[in-house]
């Protein structure tokens, strides 16, 4: 899995280069060529020390739906919480099977 | 530094990038109707603005192949976009999921012309069904000015349709209207949005005028006498 961070290190860019935001929002959402899943780790305000954790998508999509997210950790509403959302990135689902059932 | 949605929202610098994110959340935050029609009224008139720094170029290009860059422009950020049957040969028909928005492009000859094919949107194209009433004209100005257009348009149709309800649009070359949809009897939303082709550039057509030119001596003259006394 990548961040916009890791994925930037690996491409040598700034994760702010709005062209390279751009290459990987494409690369996550063309319907009929979707090269990347985006998921997200949730990350406690509340806690500087925070490593991040995933947070299942049926999670942030309720989110979504009530206006705050659980936090996983405690159960407290979190509200704003896009601010504590980091999208990551893994290669389709459908990809991975398909690499999977060539073996 | 991680980047958190928050931050890609503020980073976005143009409906584009905007959008862009925005197709991306849709997975985990299906946007309303009217949340949507606005994402795509706003890309439409980011295009719109786009040609209009191209008109030089694009004047006197057929309806259809000025309503291909929409088409393409929508495609090209993956939104699914086309001329389609829906009743009958539609223009523009952007979807997601069950939404769907229509346009109906006019090179906007005389207000016959754009009522026209403004009875082929709101009679003939649109369903009415739930998620399906928004839509818009796409009036491509090429004869005359944008806001000639698009004022004798709007006054036409305010005449006409007793029921327009006409409003200001997002921008001064724009409208909205309602109608009622024949089939379903909702309401339809509609945009109506001129797209300012109208190229005449008038430098090999107008010279400087004798009494101009005379002025603008004077004007040297008098600078040069004072530039000279003050030595």
């Amino acid at each position: 899995m990548w961040t916009f961070k890791e994925l930037s290190n690996l491409a040598e860019v700034e994760p702010s280069d709005p062209i390279f935001i751009a290459s990987v929002q494409l690369l996550a959402s063309r319907p009929r060529a979707k090269l990347l899943d985006m998921h997200f780790l949730y990350f406690d305000p509340s806690d500087e020390a925070s490593i991040g954790e995933p947070i299942p998508d049926e999670e942030v999509a309720q989110a979504y739906l009530t206006g705050f997210l659980i936090d996983p950790q405690d159960g407290r509403e979190v509200h704003h919480f896009e601010r504590t959302l980091v999208p990551y990135f893994m290669i389709n689902d459908g990809i991975t099977a398909q690499n999977e059932s060539d073996r | 530094m991680n980047l958190t949605v928050e931050m890609l929202r503020q980073a976005a610098r143009n409906p584009v990038e905007t959008l862009n994110l925005e197709i991306l959340m849709w997975k985990f935050e299906r946007p309303s109707y009217s949340k949507w029609v606005g994402q795509l009224e706003r890309f439409l008139l980011h295009i719109t603005s786009l040609i209009g720094t191209k008109r030089d170029r694009l004047k006197g290009l057929s309806e259809d192949a000025l309503t291909s860059i929409f088409d393409i422009s929508f495609q090209a950020i993956n939104i699914s976009s086309s001329a389609k049957a829906v009743n009958g040969n539609v223009d523009l028909a952007i979807e997601y999921e069950d939404y769907m928005w229509l346009g109906e492009a006019k090179i906007a000859h005389s207000v016959s012309v754009i009522y026209g094919g403004y009875l082929q949107l709101t009679s003939r194209y649109t369903t009415g069904m739930l998620g399906q009433t928004s839509g818009g004209m796409l009036l491509y100005c090429q004869d005359e000015r944008a806001d000639v257009t698009i004022a004798g348009w709007k006054a036409a149709l305010s005449k006409q349709v007793s029921v327009s309800n006409v409003q200001p649009g997002p921008t001064d070359l724009s409208f909205r209207s309602s109608d009622m949809c024949a089939a379903t009897g909702a309401t339809l939303d509609i945009l109506h949005l001129a797209v300012p082709l109208h190229h005449e550039p008038q430098e090999e057509l107008r010279k400087l005028s004798p009494a101009s030119s005379m002025a603008a001596r004077k004007a040297r003259d008098e600078v040069k006498a004072r530039n000279k006394a003050a030595k």
